[in-house]
């Protein structure tokens, strides 16, 4: 019980960095490499701007906004041309170009703060849930994310913006024949996945300290839970990430981390071969 | 309302439209024929802005659109209906309504106006538009158009894939949208009797460029026109 | 035609100087062991050229492929007591069949670039992974070492170049003879247009699976060989950190497709490498820099870039002196 908790928790944070991830890709045809390194930098602004005395949550959020303008910057700049190719060259010069992104921000973050953590614990008693006993900060986590989904979600059902998104996805020519304009509405899916993946870190801060060296991992498991959920699918990223939240607490549980994480792969491997459109049936 | 000047339209590094000239009058209904890859559909594109020509002028109200981004253009009430639709096949006939008012919210006036010029899609509101019918997904494509008061309609074969009596029954309703005023259309067509029926003038293109145009009835009685399009030997 | 037959002429040249490499440098431990991994380097991007720049493959494993081939062949013959060059054989001939595997993979179940990516990416966290968690056997993080080559000519320096050289110029004739072969025009036609080679009736599957389980084998080779001279495995070797953004850079600056290309990349790549020394982590910037700037900017590489900008320069030059 203890361990399917512990897994729904970090299911959810999972679930949140594969978010802006498949929302990207569905929108633009482009894969973001350095998702990861946009949460790892939020952990080193964020422990940076604390370090030197601003209030916690202040910090927080503005490590969150700074996030989101570095993606927005991103795809502004370095996007620009991958946009302007298509179909296999505009997916492979994203590959490469968001590859060398993740490696210079990697080389900036271990450089210039290698031992700098972002450590939100939350002091206090464990909360006891169903009659067991979690941890105050996997707890605010957990509903932090929870929350997070939930309100965007709902905003791509109900709002104009997100309906318009949605249509992006499904038909982008379609949508400009509506008077959307496609680049306009990536640069704030872009900016937006920054946001979210500069959250993950504060969810992931107040589970464990997190440092410079995270982005790699995060990067990986962005791609792990997007490829199982089925790329641009937001819905999939959401049962995904969950999923596999579950059977990662479960199996660190009983193989160990090394283990687990060469299961994940492997699930991500066999997802693409067996079903490559995800897991879940459904269009968007 | 629409004016087309010398229009040079190059695809894929080959000339595909030259030297084409052609007008439609504010509240005109015009109907484009020509046979497969005359170039209608390059010339619809061109207009609203998905494509841009390699030579020569297109101006709509005065204003030239060359160089203006598509979605700018169906702001402006320049709104092309594909002939390959281009729905959200995921969303319903509502959303799909609604988002052909963005970026503005969809009036109820709106809805009411689409929805009785389609009363099918008034039952169908909340059916996903991915399993709809060809005919059903058709009305869904032209009620999108005009949930944003557009000024100037581009329809590209707009009964393709419909059986007889649903063609004529699209355009039984684009003679509706005629006769109501203040909607200018321009039509490409495959199925010349119909269009002739409910366009006042039509151009003949063929190769690329203009080889016949004028009123309707005149067009129906031509010899070329006949052999070639009407199925007359 | 003409522009390959022109590439004959550098390549001989750049053969040659690194020939006498050793007669300059050779005295010196450092020169010598930098000139080595500067070999290995170009063997690798020579084998990833042949996957990517000619069948647009985007293989992001190659240091695990480099490292099946290591491992492999040194466990076989540390622990299973197979002499060295059969072991090498059936490392190297494992390398070789998963490329293969994964090609042949992508292709039947036609994985655009990004699953492809993707698999092979996992495919090389998830060797890092094994030989980390497989301690008993693998030694772990803190590595292995490897007992078959003790006290062997191949552990000098001088000797272990030339062997590699050999691997290497090996590469580049085989290269040229499969430009040459129906490979080579399979090659040509899957990069016009793969949906037209297809219709045109070249083997596309075949290609591929060819250019995959080749390339594959001769990073294992390469990586096998530097083992068995270094006397040293460890997964950070292999890491995908280490040596696939290496070639990576290396055939960004010497350009896709060439046959020279990835040497003179390699040889470029190892002396920046050096130079940037001193920046520490900082060298992972740079390498990501040059990896966005070259491939958003030249996507033909560096190198042939810096030589058309030559070649106009000096055709301006020339119209100006009648
Ligand atoms: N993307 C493209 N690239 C190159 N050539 C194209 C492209 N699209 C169309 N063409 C060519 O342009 C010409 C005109 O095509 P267009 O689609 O405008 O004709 P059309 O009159 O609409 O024909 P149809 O009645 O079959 O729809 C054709 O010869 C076609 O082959
Ligand atoms: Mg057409």
């Amino acid at each position: 019980m203890a361990v399917l908790f512990d897994g729904v928790a970090f299911g959810l944070q999972l679930s949140l960095l594969a978010v802006g991830l498949t929302m990207i890709y569905g929108l633009g045809g482009v894969l973001n490499l350095a998702h990861g390194q946009f949460a790892a930098a939020t952990a080193i602004i964020g422990a940076r701007l604390i370090e030197v005395g601003f209030p916690v949550a202040l910090s927080v959020i503005s490590a969150v906004a700074i996030s989101a303008g570095l993606a927005m910057a991103v795809d502004a700049t370095l996007m620009r041309p991958v946009y302007r190719l298509h179909g296999e060259d505009r997916v492979l010069s994203s590959l490469l170009v968001t590859l060398g992104l993740a490696f210079a921000i990697d080389g900036l973050l271990i450089r210039f703060a290698p031992f700098t953590l972002l450590n939100l614990a939350v002091p206090g008693p464990a909360f006891v849930l169903l009659g067991v006993p979690m941890r105050r900060g996997v707890v605010v986590a957990a509903l932090v994310a929870a929350v997070v989904l939930g309100v965007l979600v709902l905003v791509l059902r109900v709002s104009r913006w997100g309906r318009a998104v949605r249509s992006i996805i499904q038909d982008e020519e379609g949508a400009t024949l509506c008077g959307i304009d496609p680049s306009r509405m990536r640069r704030s899916v872009f900016a937006l996945s920054g946001a979210l993946a500069g959250l993950v870190a504060v969810t992931q801060g107040l589970t464990a300290p997190i440092g410079a060296t995270s982005g790699r991992d995060l990067t990986v498991l962005a791609l792990i839970v997007t490829v199982v959920g089925g790329l641009g699918r937001v819905s999939g990223a959401l049962v995904a990430g969950v999923l596999l939240g579950v059977v990662h607490a479960v199996a660190s549980h009983t193989i160990g981390a090394v283990l687990t994480f060469v299961l994940l792969l492997l699930v991500a491997i066999a997802v693409i071969l067996l079903r490559p459109s995800g897991i879940v049936r459904s269009a968007v | 309302m629409l004016r087309v000047d010398r229009l040079d339209v190059e695809r894929g590094g080959a000339r595909v439209l030259h030297a084409v000239d052609l007008h439609v009058g504010d509240g005109e209904v015009v109907a484009l024929i020509g046979s497969n890859g005359a170039g209608k559909t390059t010339l619809l594109r061109t207009v609203c802005g998905l494509l841009a020509p390699t030579q020569g002028e297109v101006t709509v109200g005065g204003r030239s659109v060359v160089g203006v981004p598509a979605f700018e253009l169906a702001r402006r009430g320049i709104r092309y209906v594909p002939a390959e639709r281009r729905l959200f096949p995921a969303l319903s006939v509502r959303d799909n309504l609604a988002l052909g008012a963005y970026p503005a919210r969809p009036t109820r006036d709106r809805h009411e106006l689409v929805f009785g010029l389609f009363p099918r899609l008034r039952e169908r509101r909340s059916q996903v538009v991915g399993t709809m019918s060809g005919g059903e997904q058709q009305m869904v494509a032209i009620g999108r158009a005009l949930m944003s008061s557009p000024r100037l309609l581009l329809l590209d074969e707009p009964t393709t894939g419909l059986a007889p009596a649903l063609a004529e029954e699209a355009y039984a309703v684009i003679a509706r949208l005629r006769d109501a005023g203040g909607l200018t259309v321009l039509l490409a067509e495959q199925q010349v009797h119909l269009a002739l029926e409910v366009a006042a003038r039509a151009y003949v293109l063929e190769g690329g460029t203009v080889t016949m145009d004028g009123p309707s009835g005149s067009l129906r009685d031509e010899p070329g026109v006949r052999r070639a399009y009407l199925g007359f030997a | 035609m003409a522009a390959r037959r022109s590439e004959a002429w550098p390549l001989a040249v750049t053969v040659t100087a690194l020939v006498g490499l050793p007669t300059l440098v050779g005295g010196s431990r450092y020169l010598m062991t930098l000139a080595i991994s500067m070999l290995v380097v170009a063997g690798y991007a020579v084998a990833f050229n042949l996957v990517f720049g000619r069948t647009g493959q985007l293989f992001l494993c190659l240091g695990a492929l480099a490292g099946v081939a290591a491992y492999g062949s040194v466990l076989l013959a540390d622990v299973a007591g197979v002499p060295l060059p059969a072991a090498i054989a059936v490392g190297v001939a494992c390398s070789g069949g998963i490329g293969g595997l994964f090609s042949w993979v992508a292709v039947r179940r036609r994985l655009g670039v990004i699953f492809l990516g993707i698999v092979t990416l996992a495919f090389s966290l998830v060797f890092t992974n094994l030989l980390v968690g497989g301690r008993a056997l693998t030694g772990g993080e803190t590595g292995l070492l490897v007992d078959a080559t003790a006290g062997s000519w191949l552990r000098d320096r001088v000797p272990a170049y030339y062997v590699l050289l050999a691997v290497l110029v090996g590469y580049l004739l085989l290269d040229r003879w499969l430009e040459r072969s129906w490979l080579g025009w399979a090659f040509r036609a899957l990069k016009d247009d793969p949906v037209a080679a297809e219709l045109a009736g070249v083997d596309v599957v075949r290609a591929k699976v060819v250019a995959g389980a080749l390339g594959s084998a001769m990073l294992g080779l390469m990586g096998a060989l530097f083992a068995v001279h270094d006397g040293f495995l460890s997964p950070t070797g292999f890491d995908f950190g280490e040596i696939d953004v290496r070639v990576l850079v290396v055939l960004a600056v010497g350009g896709v497709g060439s046959s020279l290309g990835p040497v003179v990349g390699a040889v470029v790549v190892t002396a920046v490498d050096e130079l940037l020394r001193p920046l520490g982590q900082l060298r992972l910037t740079v390498y990501g820099a040059l990896l966005i700037v070259v491939f958003l900017r030249f996507r033909q590489g560096l190198v042939p870039a810096a030589r058309g900008l030559g070649r106009r320069f000096g055709a301006r030059r020339a119209r100006a002196t009648p």
